[in-house]
């Protein structure tokens, strides 16, 4: 076998390794590596007709097999020119590859039905490497431009995608690069006569070819370099460990020998086992050195797996969990930046919690989002080739991933619970700019499973939480509005008995008094008969007032006037000229501070409660010789309200009746004039804007201070006036 | 009717119902001496003869009470319960004269012991009838310890 013959050979056995591989990795799943399995078949069949072209014995023979070659080289030069495309993740128009298809097949069809002659001109025997070599023709040169045109645009193509990619793609294309050098330099070596005799174009293009495989065996993350490094340095181990097994055996045998003159089976199998006794630890030692040594962040990656497991789940905190995490992602597997987006309220994905970014980035993947499609529908971790190839093919969604790719987003890292995707590992490249290994991969994958088991479990949690906060907000509310109903219905029923009985009672009078009547008038007793009379004419007008008061009573909070700013001493002053008569009867002096504050409410109803309460100090004022009113404010309240005050210098209140003063009907003093409702109007009145009614006193001829509050502006009020009807 | 006068303590704020009732009585001629208190807390003065009533010469013991519910100051159920507490003055008989018969009212003066409860009539025979047939009852066919 010649020199050729054996590298056509290897070749081919080499082509055919490596689609085996293509194939065992699954790398054909991906556009790029269906493009390089295509590439390798074609190699593979380039390959054979090579092979057979050394064994050709005639000319004709050798014309038959190179006719093959024109397909094939041109083909190869196509499929590699859309391969880069792929692998850079750029666009191919719909026409550049119709017309690519197009030429290929005019070549073919040149190349089958015009040979001999047109393509390959003659052919001769060389007398170097003792092989059939044809000569080009014109038409194999033009054939040859539209070849070379596409291998400089994806030389080019490659070029440009050096410059402007990450320092990670940098190193891809550097491979590819290196393979399409590898492949001139071939032919040029070729070319010289010298280096004839030696197929360096074949192996050159062996070499490429597993350059390209290499490339993307690392692209895909299965990381030779480590599978290597690796399994070398135990086999050094290994070796030492053998060779000191080994010396030990012999040692030992040698001088059994020396001492007893004879051999001895038995004892080397008793020192053999003897020896593994002693090793097997020692290479566990060795070994698990070996590992802290030289792949330190496996080492630390699997700590940190069984610390977070540990820890993770005793946090129920989301973003306290999210960036604990975070943090010892990036701190142990050296990684420049990670982020945890995860599913919020209306089912898009946010960022939580982002390390290690300058800037943060804002993204919200919305529900069926291609990346969240992909992650859901896939088991493994998502690339950033991937997400090329999303962007090459999406429009709608590519606000966000051109998003993840600016940030740089190297692999994303489904959390997945319950068979639901809960959210999203992003992490950046790490720090040394090295790819990510399937270690580093399988780490990130476990992580990933516990961290979202975790988040599941703090996020059920939070919800609980948020349930139990929400029943137990009802469940007050629930409390006050009962309370609040009680009250108002104890009111109620105090007024239903209050009108019942008071309105009940100027009819008792008047029917009673009607009987007096006609015994006046029996009896002639005329003046008996006047007052009879008049008794009878009060009550009903007793009964009269009693019944437009009640009336008035139950329109407050119904029948009001939109809210508006007033200040106070405009409503003091109005109140004071309302009541002058009385006041100026009883000589009393009514004095109004200044620079009260200004309040929301219902200016008519608000002057009432101030002339209410004017009425009601002048009316008790008792022999006092200088009846004196001050309206003005204090303080604030704990809501911020301020407090008003009417204070009066009379008779006063014994605190004892301090409360029963508000209560419909109720009077102190039997013969005092009114009806009883005054005080429950101002009450009403107050309460309906927001504020709070109470009187102090110290007593007996100590005077009264009625106080209320009122909402001070619209911010602060929660005037309900005009909630109610109209 | 005995020949020491009966003492009737009315406890009214309506100085109308007030007259119905003394002149009702007074034209059947059964109560020679009323006693008419306008407040609660006038008639728990009298009766434990506190403030202006202090003096025992001026606030004797009522044979009977007519007590109003609503009233000033000292409602008239209070003035009920604190009667009846008390074991110089629980054994009087107290009957209640208002113009509600809520159920409510009815169950806790009887509840507070009163002695009867009486609705005021409306109209004026009614009132008259009622006036004449509570005076006889009570101060006439009634029997109650001497105090």
């Amino acid at each position: 076998m010649t020199l050729v013959e054996a590298t056509s050979l290897i070749a081919f056995i080499s082509y055919g390794g490596l689609l085996a591989l293509v194939f065992r990795y699954g790398l054909t799943r991906s556009r790029y590596g269906l493009l390089f399995s295509l590439y390798l078949f074609d190699m593979l069949l380039l390959q054979a007709v090579y092979l057979m072209l050394s064994l050709a014995n005639s000319q004709q023979e050798a014309l038959f097999w190179y006719t093959f070659t024109v397909p094939i080289t041109s083909a190869q030069v196509v499929i590699y020119f859309f391969f880069t495309k792929t692998f850079l993740g750029l666009e191919q128009p719909r026409k550049l590859v119709r017309a690519s298809i197009l030429i290929w097949l005019l070549i073919v069809a040149l190349g089958t039905f015009l040979n001999p002659g047109v393509i390959f001109t003659s052919i001769h025997r060389d007398q170097v490497t003792d092989l059939f070599v044809p000569e080009l023709g014109l038409l194999g040169m033009v054939l040859l431009t539209p070849m070379l045109w596409l291998f400089s645009i994806a030389v080019r193509d490659l070029a440009r995608g050096y410059r402007g990619k990450s320092h990670l793609q940098r190193v891809r294309i550097q491979y590819l690069l290196l393979a399409i050098l590898v492949v001139w330099a071939g032919m040029l070596a070729n070319a010289a006569p010298s280096l004839r005799p030696y197929p360096l174009d074949v192996a050159a293009n062996i070499a490429s070819a597993f350059l390209i495989a290499y490339a993307i065996l690392r692209y895909q993350l299965l990381d030779v370099n480590i599978i290597f490094r690796k399994g070398l340095v135990y086999s050094v181990s290994a070796l030492i460990m053998g060779t000191g097994y080994f010396i030990a055996i012999l040692l030992v045998t040698s001088l059994f020998n020396i001492w007893a003159k004879s051999h001895s089976l038995t004892l080397s199998l008793a020192v053999a086992i003897a020896v593994v006794g002693v090793v097997t630890p020692l290479r566990d030692r060795a070994q698990r050195w070996i590992d802290r040594a030289l792949f330190r962040e496996k080492y630390d990656g699997s700590l940190m797996i069984q610390r977070l497991s540990r820890t993770a789940t005793s946090i129920l905190d989301l973003k306290q969990l999210a960036s604990m995490i975070l943090d010892d992602v990036i701190g142990t597997m050296h990684i420049q930046w990670a982020a945890i987006l995860l599913e919020q309220d209306g089912g898009d994905f946010h960022p939580i919690v982002q390390k290690g970014l300058d800037a943060p980035f804002h993204l919200s993947l919305g529900q069926g989002h291609p990346v969240l499609r992909w992650l859901s529908s896939h088991e493994t971790i998502m690339t950033a080739d991937t997400l090329n190839e999303m962007l090459a093919h999406n429009v709608l969604s590519r606000p966000q991933l051109d998003e993840l790719k600016r940030i740089g987003s190297e692999l994303l890292i489904p959390l997945k619970a319950r068979d639901r995707l809960v959210g999203v590992l992003v992490v950046g490249a790490k720090l040394s700019q090295q790819m990510y290994s399937q270690d580093d991969e399988l780490v990130l994958t476990t992580l990933a499973n516990q961290v979202a088991v975790a988040i599941d479990n703090a996020r059920l949690y939070e919800t609980v939480q948020q349930e139990l906060a929400e029943r137990k907000r009802a469940e007050a509310e629930r409390e006050k509005l009962i309370r609040e109903l009680e009250a108002k219905n104890a009111e109620l029923e105090w007024f239903t008995y209050a009108v019942s009985h008071d309105l009940k009672s100027p009819l008792v009078t008047i029917r009673g008094f009607l009987g007096f009547l006609e015994k006046d008038a029996m009896a002639g007793n005329l003046d008996q008969f006047q007052a009879d009379l008049g008794r009878i004419t009060e009550a009903a007008d007793r009964m009269q007032r009693l019944l437009t008061e009640l009336l008035e009573l139950s329109r407050i909070g119904h029948a009001m006037s939109l809210p508006q700013e007033v200040p106070f001493e405009a409503i003091a002053r109005e109140a004071v000229e309302l009541v002058q008569g009385r006041i100026q009867a009883r000589g009393v002096h009514v004095e109004i501070a200044p620079n009260l504050p200004i309040v929301h409410g219902d200016r008519a109803r608000l002057v009432e409660v101030v002339q209410n309460l004017i009425d009601n100090a002048a009316k008790f004022m008792g022999d006092q010789p200088q009846p004196c009113v001050q309206i003005g404010t204090c303080r604030t309240d704990g809501d911020g309200k301020p407090v008003f005050f009417v204070k009066d210098n009379g008779i006063g209140i014994d605190p004892q009746y301090h409360e029963r003063v508000f209560g419909l009907f109720n009077k102190l003093d039997a013969h005092s004039e009114g009806t009883g409702i005054g005080l429950t109007l101002v009450k009403r009145i107050i309460e309906v804007h927001g504020g709070r009614a109470w009187i102090e006193s110290n007593g007996t001829g100590q005077g009264i201070i009625f106080y209320f509050t009122l909402p001070a502006q619209a911010a602060t009020s929660n005037f309900k006036g005009d909630e109610g009807e109209r | 009717v005995k020949g020491e006068p009966a003492l009737v303590m009315l406890v009214e704020d309506n100085a109308d119902h007030a007259e119905l009732v003394m002149r009702t009585l007074a034209d059947h001629q059964i109560a020679n001496k009323i006693i008419h208190l306008t407040d609660g807390q006038a008639a728990l003065d009298f009766l434990f003869r506190r403030g202006d009533y202090s003096d025992p010469a001026t606030s004797p013991r009522p044979h009977v009470i007519l007590l109003d519910l609503r009233l000033p100051r000292v409602d008239g159920l209070d003035v009920l319960k604190t009667i009846k507490e008390s074991e110089e003055l629980r054994t009087i008989p107290v009957i209640v004269l208002t113009t509600s018969k809520t159920e409510k009212d009815v169950a806790r003066a009887y509840n507070y012991y009163v002695n009867s409860y009486l609705v005021k009539p409306m109209g004026y025979e009614e009132f008259a009838r009622l006036m004449e047939d509570m005076g006889f009852y009570w101060l006439a066919w009634n029997t109650q310890p001497q105090s």
